[in-house]
């Protein structure tokens, strides 16, 4: 009996159709008023407390900005951004000082309504938990239990008072400021983010996540991500995201950074699940990220797991630089796009080292009338001998009104290289269908069904905690697309 | 002519805006714009008339036996107002197939003729923000548009290919296109093609030029199929290492009209092979086979665009290519599925050896698809001889190198295979097997008998 109601559970998540996570939390919030100058960046600097040369660094970055143009070689339509029309910080009050008791129980309250347990006691699997809302962090969990083995895990804005060494060394050392028109944006105006350093030799006991909420209208969110794994450590990170339904577009544009040293792993999962705007494509989010990471050092390894369900642009492309000799570099990826929804994303994979190798693989789906784009680099330098690459990109089609492209990009400047490259669109074949309709389930459940077979590389390479969320979210998205 | 030099420095001085940025992830290499705007193109002639220039052509391969036709630095040679294929003939569009110059026809056949050929779509605006509804036309690149436009305004001559309905020649076609000139030139050869309902042709294409030739060149051919009309278009390159020419290639394909093209680039400087294939109606079918085989400084860059605009049409791509010294080769397959397009097959492959330390290879196949019900697939692959195969052999006694030339001349055959015309392909065979045993320098075997004594 009680496993026939479990089952109904679950089928009544798979099938509630709506963005879940839409709802709006009634905080106080501190905000400046619209619109970007020099002015605002010095009075978000004055409000972080930061030091001088966080406000240099921002400056420098903002008059870069300033002589740079918006990138359109992305296979998007969108209406113009307003950058003069944006919240660029916004931050809900906290009543006391006292970061323990200071939190608000209405944030405690919301984060828990997206499945987030804040309070440590409370939380079964460990994982600790960076909670961003609008522009600051809310709260990181566990830091005292992780600053006993020298790991730190603070928000960025922390870390710039309490880690100066750290951040002058690394910040903007893998995504440079001027890379683009977005990290430049963010590099000027980034509110917060999580900061993350293992020590040398260290593998870190539990998974680190931060969970990023847009709350506050209007506002955009900045965030910085700067992770750092030290000789031989070992960290595991992932990344949440939500925001309320709204019908104005809200953007976002952050910027990761991570620095992989000799012999360490990081592995990086992202559940991207940004309102999507409505049917009929109004609102939603704009995320225009920047994501590079670069393993320095010999046998180090990066693996990037993304599944992007949310946000109605997605312009994201994770890369590696294999700078190291035999450094791996990885990147799953599941893009799923419904309604009016438009992806663009894929990789960036630079062989230096020798012996470097990396894998991607990378599934799209688009339904409705939503454009899925690939669009990846494999680029294999003069001195990268023996290199190795293999990538995989499918596309899977769900309509005859959406779009599915592919837009790779091979560069081989060395012989020994091995560089492999595959993709194959086509719709989801009649055969599976009438397999499994035949076997008594509705046409929905057979999508589904064959959508998360198909994702199945990818998702695998989630963490546990991740996986069966990432699984629903694929249901849920696709949800009405069939018939 | 001083209307023609202000053009080009016209076009030389626009080049320089529009040479596309040297930087980033989509930066093209190889461009006739760059061509244009270097600082010696003004210095190039451009030859006013085809007096003087020799008519005709012995040509090499042997036992290949076609009805031949040579045009020299774009004139075509032979008698003014006839029929090329039948000298006794006039030059008309009726019930016998015609060869000729474009001015030799009536002035209503040769309006009759270009319509075909004419361009229905506006240049696109370069750098306008697209919107969906522009990113699901199939629409022409802007770069193809504005070189098309300047090789039919400055050609001197062009030549008509024409077949009537359900006609078929007794042997195959073949246009020889010769480069000479002992000093800079540029060139715009020019040819239409016009294939009636259920007509069948075999073509073989030569560009050839003195191994010291300095040419650089517009050429363009544009291609109609009406419906069931059959092409095999073998198109050979062998031009002199200082040679760059950009050839593209237009093919417009009625139902069920198939189109079977070979573009093979055994030598030259900078060599640009731009396809563009349009499936207009329901079951066109088109091939296109490359091979390239590259060696000292030599660059290649092939871009195939096919539109797949009707239902049920079928398209495939197979690149290979060889690359010794400091050799780079360039590909960049585009396959559209609009959203008529529904039940399209479409298939792209780029396959690439790298021999030397410092050959390179860059590839971007993109496929765009708008229609559901499709299977398309691309593959690429850049890498070296099979260690496996080798080793196999070496065990058996063969030596490493025979091994490897056995494994290359397997390798350049997939494509060889392809080529329907009989004698043209074991010439070729026996062509890629010397040059694959270092026999075979470039100029030796090429069909200029020339006299200078550089050969």
């Amino acid at each position: 009996m009680k496993k026939q109601e479990e089952q109904d559970q679950i089928l009544k998540d798979i099938t509630q159709s709506d963005y879940e996570w839409g709802f709006e939390t009634e905080v106080d919030t501190h905000a400046l008023e619209k619109g970007l100058s020099e002015d605002t960046i010095r009075r978000i600097s004055k409000l972080k407390e930061e030091p001088e040369y966080m406000l240099e660094f921002r400056l420098a970055a903002f008059a870069q900005w300033k002589k740079m143009g918006e990138p359109h070689w992305g296979h998007f339509d969108y209406a113009p951004i307003d950058y003069q029309d944006i919240i660029y910080y916004a931050a809900p009050q906290t009543k006391e000082d006292n970061p323990l008791a200071g939190v608000d129980p209405e944030l405690l309250e919301t984060f828990k309504k997206l499945g987030i347990e804040l309070d440590e006691k409370k939380e079964l699997p460990k994982v600790a938990v960076d909670a961003i809302m609008d522009s600051v962090s809310v709260k990181t969990m566990y830091s005292e239990d992780l600053a006993k083995q020298g790991i730190i895990f603070c928000s960025i804005s922390e870390a710039i008072k309490n880690h100066p060494d750290l951040i002058k060394e690394y910040l903007g050392s893998v995504v440079p400021s001027g890379d683009n028109y977005f990290t430049a944006l963010n590099s000027a105006v980034f509110s917060d983010g999580s900061f993350v350093y293992i020590p040398k030799g260290v593998r870190c006991p539990m998974e680190l996540s931060s969970y990023f909420r847009i709350n506050a209208k209007e506002s955009g969110q900045f965030e910085r991500t700067l992770i750092i794994a030290d000789e031989g450590a070992y960290v595991s990170y992932m990344e949440g995201c939500t925001a309320p339904m709204r019908d104005k577009n809200q953007l976002h544009a952050a910027v990761v950074e991570i620095v992989v040293l000799k012999d360490a792993e990081v592995k990086y999962s992202t559940v991207q699940n940004w309102y999507p705007g409505d049917k009929e494509g109004r609102g939603g989010i704009y995320n225009f990220v920047t994501k590079r990471g670069i393993c320095k050092g010999s046998r180090a390894k990066l693996s990037w797991t993304q599944v992007e369900t949310g946000s109605a642009i997605t312009w994201k492309y994770p890369s590696i630089i294999l700078k190291g000799d035999h450094s791996t570099g990885e990147f799953y990826s599941v893009a799923v796009t419904n309604n009016h929804q438009q992806a663009d994303t894929g990789t960036k994979m630079i062989h230096i080292g020798q012996n470097t190798s990396s894998t991607i693989v990378s599934k799209g789906v688009s339904a409705g009338e939503s454009q899925n784009s690939y669009r990846g680099l494999v680029k294999i330098m003069p001195a990268a001998e023996g290199a190795r690459n293999f990538s995989r990109c499918d596309s899977l089609l769900m309509g005859n009104r959406c779009g599915a492209h592919t837009w790779p990009d091979i560069q081989c400047q060395n012989r020994t290289a091995v560089v492999e490259h595959e993709a194959t669109t086509s719709k989801i074949s009649e055969e599976k269908l009438f397999y499994c309709r035949q076997r008594g389930l509705s046409e929905e459940d057979a999508v589904s069904l064959i959508v998360n077979g198909y994702a199945k590389d990818v998702l695998e390479q989630l963490p546990m905690e991740f996986a069966a969320e990432a699984q629903k979210l694929l249901s849920v998205s696709l949800e009405g697309s069939v018939g | 002519m001083q209307n023609t030099k202000d053009m080009l420095q016209q076009w030389a001085a626009s080049a320089k805006s529009r040479i596309p940025a040297g930087r980033g992830m989509f930066a093209q290499h190889i461009s006739l714009w760059k061509e244009l705007a270097a600082n010696d193109f003004l210095q190039r002639k451009m030859p006013l008339s085809g007096d003087g220039l020799p008519q005709e052509f012995r040509c090499d391969i042997k036992d290949l036996d076609t009805h031949r036709v040579s045009v020299c630095n774009g004139f075509v040679a032979g008698l003014a107002g006839r029929n090329l294929l039948f000298p006794d003939k006039k030059a008309a569009l009726g019930n016998t197939p015609c060869v000729c110059r474009l001015k030799d026809l009536s002035q209503d056949e040769s309006e009759r003729i270009q319509a075909f050929f004419t361009e229905k779509e506006a240049e696109p605006e370069s750098g306008k923000i697209r919107r969906t509804v522009d990113f699901a036309k199939a629409s022409r690149e802007h770069d193809t548009l504005s070189f098309a436009r300047l090789n039919r305004e400055l050609t001197p001559e062009t030549l008509v290919v024409y077949l009537p309905a359900g006609c078929r020649l007794d042997k195959p076609l073949q246009i020889v296109n010769l480069c000479l000139g002992n000093e800079p030139l540029f060139l715009q050869p020019h040819c239409l093609m016009l294939l009636e309902k259920g007509a069948s042709l075999s073509l073989v294409h030569c560009t050839d030029s003195h191994p010291q030739a300095d040419i650089l060149a517009n050429a363009l051919t544009e291609i109609h199929l009406q419906a069931e009309a059959r092409l095999e278009f073998i198109q050979m390159q062998n031009v002199g290492d200082r040679c760059k020419i950009f050839h593209h290639i237009r093919a417009d394909l009625q139902a069920e009209a198939h189109l079977n093209l070979h573009r093979m680039t055994l030598n030259g400087g900078i060599t640009q092979n731009n396809t563009e294939i349009n499936l207009l109606e329901p079951k066109a079918h088109a091939e296109v086979f490359g091979l390239y085989l590259q060696d000292r400084e030599q660059k290649t860059d092939n871009q195939v665009k096919i539109n797949h605009v009707a239902p049920r049409t079928y398209s495939r791509e197979l690149f290979k290519g060889v690359m010794d010294d400091s050799a780079q080769a360039y590909f960049k397959g585009h396959v559209f599925v609009s959203p008529q397009a529904q039940q399209t097959e479409a298939y792209q492959s780029c396959r690439n050896l790298l021999v030397s330390p410092k050959a390179q290879a860059y590839a971007k196949p993109y496929l765009e698809i708008y229609a559901d019900d499709v299977q398309c697939n691309h593959g690429v692959t850049v890498g070296q001889l099979d260690e496996d195969a080798l080793f196999y052999m070496r065990c058996r006694g063969i030596s490493t190198e025979s091994a490897r030339r056995l494994l290359m001349r397997a390798y350049a055959d997939e494509i060889l295979r392809e080529i329907g015309v009989e004698e043209l392909r074991l010439w070729l065979t026996s062509l890629v097997k010397k040059r694959f045993s270092g026999q075979l320098q470039a100029c030796q075997d090429c069909i200029l008998s020339c006299t200078g004594g550089e050969c």
